[in-house]
């Protein structure tokens, strides 16, 4: 693939087993514009969190009905991903986040050990650019943005974004 | 054709150690066959006093919702007075438990070797 930007868009219904060959098939487009196999890891982790969240909170039926877009951007040594749901379930990510950092840097109850959303943590943890948009009644929108970077510019431990 | 994922439960011919080994991948579509089998085990077997060690160095992939089913496994055994170790190599999978902060709640080892030698 060449410096131009590349679109790709697919719309998949609300079922996690298809989950897992969208994200193979997104990693491997990403190692063809300078991603290495470590960050194609990290990239099917985007895709997988994103689309597993949208699928689970944006699907208005909840019985696997329902549909979820996912636009992938291309260019070289970067990937740009928009994932949409139509959910109607409106949430207030900066709590979301507040309570994300305050669970990495104190700990886990062990009620919240067995909590679930714990994919956006990831998300935060392997994605250079995050942003979120809920609309009532419209669903959510979230981009994300990662971009190649060579193996010794890596950060060795991960921090929690501020 | 590649596995999706497979559970193996081994003797660590090691007194009240048992094995549980688990190759593949482990996400919102594979987790719930694998954590039959290992809720199954751990259901079935006598808890206090046994130290399970979770192998996952031949896992490729984890999720979130599949590292909350560890975390499960982890209280599990440690309210019934056993012990829970993960096995898992630096890499991919070690990074996203980083991530999830689950280095301050179990015990994680990079090798078999390790984790049976702290038993």
């Amino acid at each position: 693939m060449g410096a131009r930007r590349k679109t790709i868009r697919i719309e998949i219904p609300a079922d996690t087993s298809i989950v897992s060959g969208l994200r193979s098939f997104i990693a491997r487009l990403a190692r063809r514009v300078g991603f290495d196999d470590y960050e194609g890891f990290q990239i099917e982790a985007l895709v997988d969190e994103l689309c597993s969240n949208a699928i689970e909170h944006g699907t208005r039926d909840g019985n696997g009905m329902g549909k979820i877009e996912v636009a992938c951007f291309l260019r070289k040594g970067q990937i740009e991903l928009i994932i949409s749901d139509k959910g109607d379930k409106e949430f207030n990510i900066g709590k979301v986040f507040a309570r994300n950092r305050r669970r990495i840097e104190k700990g886990w109850s062990d009620e919240e050990l067995m909590c679930r959303g714990r994919g956006l943590i990831i998300v935060q943890a392997l994605a250079d650019e995050l942003k979120i948009e809920t609309l009532p009644k419209k669903g959510t929108r979230v981009k994300v943005v990662k971009r190649h970077k060579p193996a010794k510019e890596r950060k060795k431990a991960f921090a929690f974004p501020k | 054709m590649e596995v999706d994922v497979r559970v193996n439960i081994k003797d660590a011919q090691k007194e009240n150690t048992k094995i549980i080994e688990v190759e593949g991948i482990l996400d919102s579509d594979t987790m719930p066959k694998a954590d039959k089998t290992i809720s199954d085990f751990i259901e079935k077997v006598d808890k206090k006093g046994l130290c399970l060690i979770l192998d996952l160095n031949k896992l490729k992939y984890i999720n979130s919702s599949a590292v909350i089913k560890l975390m499960g496994y982890f209280i599990t055994m440690r309210n019934a007075k056993g012990s829970f170790k993960l096995v898992i190599p630096q890499g991919m999978v070690y990074d996203i438990l980083d991530i999830l902060g689950a280095k301050k709640v179990l015990e994680i080892y990079s090798t078999l070797e390790e984790a049976l030698k702290d038993t």
